[in-house]
């Protein structure tokens, strides 16, 4: 049996308050919310609170699905950043940049959005990008 | 006083009076949270402050060790009250928990308004005063007043509610599975604020012979609701009119679970409700 709390912050929006993740041999079974976290100071709100049930539940997506006919596929990253690329790539050839829009997530690290904003303004030439974090 | 806390529980690990302490460690970053000591030499990152009520913690541990793991917790007066509350309520077996009491300051206990800033099983530190919570003004304010001023007042403080399930999630002795709060028969799913009545109320009421007013709920709520305000009036109705308060006695039931027919009260002054009940139901 071996119990930890693992610091971390909330994937749900860009507020991004402190979260204790209590690990159970493994195991993700509570959250709590961390009284030293500057920006959550302790308090949650329910998406916050309820954390750890997404992290092990079935219906979780851990691989990417490619659509076929009426269902999903699934895929590899590998296969399914090539497919991404190369729609992408046609869609800009034939129509231009402007017809392409980014959604970026507030569940991503500052980097990571970073990256992404950079994809779409520096590669896709585009202004369209935007975050659901946009609070 | 953080010293002989620390020697205390070298002491039971040594000892093996217990395999693990709960407590607060101060790790890096200077950052603190709580976490189980399982060697004498990881005990120099024990540290006391801030109170974190860790009753709920201790349960949930209690409930995946294997058999015959025994843990200590360094404990507050509302984290042994809790406790009690949790062995009562058969959470925690007895025999699984011991307590590393340590008395609460007075600044800490004017913060939480505490009648009782102390574990009754005291090892460590100098019982302050308790403080009668009836007496702040924020809490006079808020239950003076007739049932209709009342009524409005809390439904307009209650109307921030955004239902976050905080009060209930950080509510030590708050273990009902299923909750009824999550029952859409009780409370209507996908909306806020919460009901009122049904949110809040069935809440408060099914901790009023429980909560030990150790205000974790007060403190996880991201919108300031006086919730511990809430459960004093009915502490205090049960230390007057029953002369039992939560979390004091493990071997005392509460007078919800008592059968007090079987005793006719003779020198108490008996809530006229309670006649209404034996002339109507013939109890």
């Amino acid at each position: 049996m071996e119990h930890e709390l693992i610091r971390t912050i909330c994937p749900y929006c860009g507020t991004g308050c402190g979260l204790l993740l209590k690990v159970t041999d493994g195991t993700v079974v509570a959250t709590y919310p961390d009284r030293n976290h500057p920006v959550g100071k302790g308090h949650l709100c329910v998406k916050g609170w309820s954390a750890h049930e997404f992290v092990h539940h079935p219906d979780r997506l851990t691989t990417p699905l490619v659509r076929k006919g009426d269902g999903f596929q699934e895929i590899s990253w590998d296969e399914a950043i090539t497919f991404a690329a190369e729609k992408l790539q046609e869609v800009a050839a034939k129509y231009g940049g402007d017809a392409i829009g980014g959604f970026s997530s507030a569940k991503c690290t500052n980097e990571e959005n970073y990256l992404f904003q950079k994809l779409i303004r520096a590669g896709f030439k585009t202004n369209n990008v935007d975050h659901c974090a946009r609070l | 006083m953080l010293e002989q806390t620390r020697n205390l529980a070298r002491r039971i690990l040594e000892e093996k009076q217990a395999n693990g302490i709960l407590g607060l460690a101060q790790g890096e970053f200077n950052i603190i949270q709580p976490r189980i000591f399982s060697e004498p030499a990881e005990l120099e990152y024990l540290v006391l402050e801030p109170k974190w009520p860790l009753a709920k913690m201790a349960m949930r541990i209690l409930r995946s060790v294997p058999e015959g793991y025994t843990l200590a917790v360094v404990c507050r007066g509302c984290d042994e009250r809790a406790i009690y509350e949790l062995i009562k309520r058969n959470q925690i077996a007895r025999e699984k928990i011991l307590t590393i009491g340590i008395a609460c300051s007075t600044a800490q206990a004017s913060a939480c308004l505490c009648e009782r800033p102390y574990p009754s099983h005291l090892d460590v530190g100098e019982a302050s005063a308790g403080v009668n919570p009836f007496e702040d003004e924020t809490v006079r304010s808020l239950l003076q007043g007739d049932d209709a001023v009342r009524m409005a007042r809390w439904a307009k403080v209650l109307k921030r509610c955004i239902k976050c399930y905080g009060c209930r999630n950080s509510c030590p002795i708050c273990i009902c599975e299923p909750c009824k709060l999550e029952d859409p028969v009780w409370v209507k799913t996908g909306s806020i604020p919460a009901e009122m009545l049904a949110f809040h109320l069935i809440r408060a009421f099914h901790l009023s012979d429980t909560c030990v007013a150790c205000g974790a709920c007060q403190e996880a709520c991201p919108v300031g609701i006086p919730l511990l305000s809430l459960q004093l009036s009915m502490r205090k109705a049960l230390q007057d009119k029953y002369m039992y308060e939560a979390g004091i006695d493990p071997a005392k039931k509460s007078p919800v679970l008592a059968d007090f027919f079987d005793e006719p009260e003779t020198d108490r002054d008996v809530p006229a409700w309670v006649n209404s009940l034996r002339e109507n139901h013939g109890a």
